[in-house]
């Protein structure tokens, strides 16, 4: 394993430095296995502890009260809008007098 | 309880400035709801927009949170400077937003993209000299 690791980076020891002992088997897992394993713990951790955290907050609460900006102030009668007929099903393409627009969901 | 309690002051300017500098861009009206709609949104929504002061010149966003339901309406004449593509592509922006639950932002970028893309370009040769 030691000469595995000296492949990547020299281990020579430097002059004037005492000889160290070649890592066990068990320290270079340590090193190559044991800390990232620490590492994706402890980033799954804290994933884990934001996501329920956010679960137990439950979802955004949509807002249960109608705004307009900018039209007419909630109340009332909402007559059909004349220029509307015809849309959907029957919609006409080419008549420009028809509203537009566009709608999605999600 | 009045209309629109669900939403904070700041929300509410947020929104109000958005459309302010649309119509400013564009020259067009627009409307903005928040609410639960009908079963039938877009027919719904096509009521409330006929129910406005200029229906023609006139667009109306409208959002229901509760059912994630989005709707544009465009006035006849609206229409001329604001297509349906254009309007289709400020619906995928708010969809974007709407999905990170961002309700307010969303229908922001929406409504600057829409007042973006109906911006009527002033042209001096058609305009009064007087």
């Amino acid at each position: 394993m030691t000469e595995l690791l000296s492949i990547v980076v020299p281990l020579d020891t430097l002059a004037g430095w005492p000889a160290v002992q070649p890592p066990t088997v068990l320290q270079t897992l340590g090193l190559l296995v044991g800390v990232p394993l620490l590492v994706f713990l402890i980033v799954f951790g804290i994933a884990k502890i934001g996501t329920t955290v956010q679960a137990g907050r439950g979802p955004a609460a949509p807002p249960t009260e109608s705004l307009w900006v900018n039209g007419r102030p909630a109340g009332g009668e909402i007559e059909a809008a004349p220029e509307l007929h015809g849309l959907g099903a029957d919609d006409r393409p080419g008549d420009t007098q028809q509203v537009g627009g566009a709608g999605a969901r999600w | 309880m009045p209309a629109g309690d669900s939403f904070t002051r700041a929300d509410r300017e947020r929104l109000t400035r958005a459309v302010q500098n649309a119509e400013a861009l564009s020259g067009l009206k627009f409307s903005v709801f928040v609410g639960v709609a009908e079963e039938d949104a877009r027919a719904y929504a096509g009521r409330l927009h006929g129910a406005l002061d200029d229906p023609a010149h006139s667009v109306l966003v409208l959002c229901d949170p509760e059912f994630h339901v989005l709707e544009i309406i465009s006035g006849s004449e609206a229409r001329r400077w604001l297509d349906d593509v254009e309007c289709a592509l400020a619906a995928a922006s708010m969809q974007t937003s709407f999905v990170a639950g961002d309700i307010v932002g969303g229908l922001v970028i929406g409504i600057q993209q829409l007042g973006d893309a109906a911006r009527q370009p002033k042209m001096l040769h058609v305009t009064n000299p007087n």
